[in-house]
């Protein structure tokens, strides 16, 4: 573990740029102002924060109070640092869409980098990733020809799970909720559909992907000309369970 | 110190390419006898397995062994800053601790990055009794594979009666590929008993796409349940193996 307290924006460049090749968990504690460029653009003005640079490139940006980060980069992306002038920028840009995100710090407190070990997997987490995963790996789970074509699109009111084309080539965003989905889900899905109609001019197919719905979430699925398909974590496992065998089991002792 | 001059960077690509099949980052092994990898994927359903022995290269230095992991989409990324007028250097700079990619044109240009910490070079490799052996056009085999694609995500490979046969299934269709030595996509076949097993296609689609690019054939070994194995020959000496686990289900 490598933990600098107070260092100089020149030592923070240097440690962050070897750390951040060497793949290590980053957390910086900061002064800093943000910038995202992408589809849209934002900024986020000055005030201390906590950033997290993670192994894959993930980077996430926490204030003080909040669960969810502020701004974020999911990964695949490049993530470096530079000085420019009084400040040091750490840039987490992404290719495929391009979106960049800045943030300039004019002090660090803190930065510390370390690897971190972790098998385990969050349950919940991992029951909507079983069902999204269930999709990517046989997509006829959803229905017949949809091709999936990216997941966690990032969009200004959010990220969609999953975003495809059906048969047909019309585009689906796809949302994946764990337990029983409810109106704010939908009001969730509706929100990004009316986002990307606006921008691409065209009609997408919204659908929810549930255990089960209430009846008022129903109701708004259906006035909306959404779509709720019935699925569970359960099933989508079900689905998924092979019995492959590791290639590890042929290892001679 | 260990140094190489590549020959054919456009092969040498090619082979990062086809690892890539299978994992993003590798630990290469680096002696007097040349380059050597061996890398299990995240899943732990396939192993890859490469040797470059050092007449692989035009120049080929190495004062100790040295195991060096690389992010390969980060090496492919500066090696693709050359022309096939360049000569191609790469370099483990002992103290600077980096990677160096030398290019030598009508300019001399020095890439260097850091290597990664970990190391995970797996000096074991699958075990299993093999029945069959056959060598197959890398083209046919790519093509045999696209088209189970088309209707299964599995593919079942059985080797008899001097015939490779693969057949992809499912509720939609099915599609069945016989390959033997009379239209020319079978090169040799070796059957000692009949063998037959089905694996998944996703990462044999991939790794059969990379390969075609770098080698004109395949030598398929296969045995009932048991892992598929494929060699393929680097021109200029080197043999890249894949080991991909059977799907039972």
């Amino acid at each position: 573990m490598k933990l600098r307290i107070n260092p100089s924006l020149e030592e923070t460049e240097e440690f962050l740029n070897e750390n951040i090749a060497k793949k290590r968990f980053i957390i910086l504690l900061g002064s800093c102002k943000v910038d995202y460029i992408g589809r849209a653009k934002s900024t986020l003005t000055q005030g201390e924060r906590v950033i997290l640079i993670k192994r894959d490139g993930s980077v996430l940006i926490h204030k003080g109070t909040g669960y969810q980060p502020v701004n974020w980069q999911p990964p695949p992306c490049t993530v470096s640092a530079k000085r420019e002038g009084d400040s040091l920028k750490v840039t987490a840009l992404r290719i495929k869409p391009l979106e960049k995100l800045e943030i300039h710090f004019s002090k660090i407190n803190l930065v510390l980098a370390f690897h971190l070990q972790d098998e385990g997997v969050f349950d919940l987490l991992l029951q909507e990733e079983v069902m999204k995963k269930a999709v990517l790996t046989k997509p006829e789970i959803l229905e017949q020809g949809f091709k999936p074509l990216e997941t966690e699109k990032r969009i200004n009111s959010g990220f969609i799970d999953l975003y495809g084309l059906d048969r047909e080539g019309k585009p689906v965003i796809v949302e994946f909720k764990r337990r029983k989905a409810e109106k704010e889900d939908v009001d969730q899905l509706l929100t990004y559909v009316a986002e990307m109609e606006s921008k691409g001019k065209r009609k997408i197919r919204g659908v929810l992907v549930a255990p089960s719905i209430s009846k008022p979430a129903y109701a708004l699925v259906q006035k909306n000309n959404l779509e709720f398909k019935k699925l569970t974590p359960k099933e989508c496992q079900e689905m998924m369970k092979h019995k492959t065998i590791k290639i590890t089991e042929f290892f001679k002792e | 110190m260990f140094s190489f001059m590549i020959e054919d960077i456009g092969l040498f690509k090619g082979i990062l390419e086809s690892i890539e099949a299978v994992v993003e980052e590798v630990s290469l092994k680096v002696n007097q006898e040349g380059i050597s990898t061996r890398a299990v994927d995240l899943a732990k359903v396939a192993l890859v397995d490469l040797m470059l022995p050092r007449d692989f290269f035009a120049k080929f230095e190495c004062e100790k062994e040295y195991l060096v992991t690389v992010d390969l989409n980060e090496l492919r990324t500066r090696l693709k800053r050359t022309s096939s007028s360049d000569t191609v250097t790469l370099r483990y700079n002992t103290e600077l601790s980096m990677v160096e990619v030398i290019i030598q044109g009508v300019s001399e240009r020095i890439f260097r990055f850091r290597p990664l910490e970990e190391e995970f070079y797996f000096e074991k490799i699958p075990t299993a009794p093999y029945e069959a052996k056959a060598k197959i056009l890398s083209k046919v085999f790519l093509n045999t594979i696209l088209d189970a694609e088309i209707v299964s995500s599995e593919i079942i490979f059985t080797l008899k009666d001097n015939t490779v046969i693969a057949k992809g299934a499912s509720e939609s269709g099915e599609v069945i590929t016989k390959i033997d030595s009379e239209q020319g996509g079978l090169l040799d076949i070796d059957v000692q008993n009949e063998a037959s097993s089905k694996y998944k296609l996703d990462k044999l689609k991939d790794i059969a796409a990379k390969t075609s690019k770098i080698s004109d054939t395949v030598d398929m070994y296969l045995g009932n349940n048991v892992p598929l194995k494929l060699d393929f020959t680097i021109p200029g000496g080197g043999k890249l193996t894949y080991y991909l686990a059977p799907f039972i289900g």
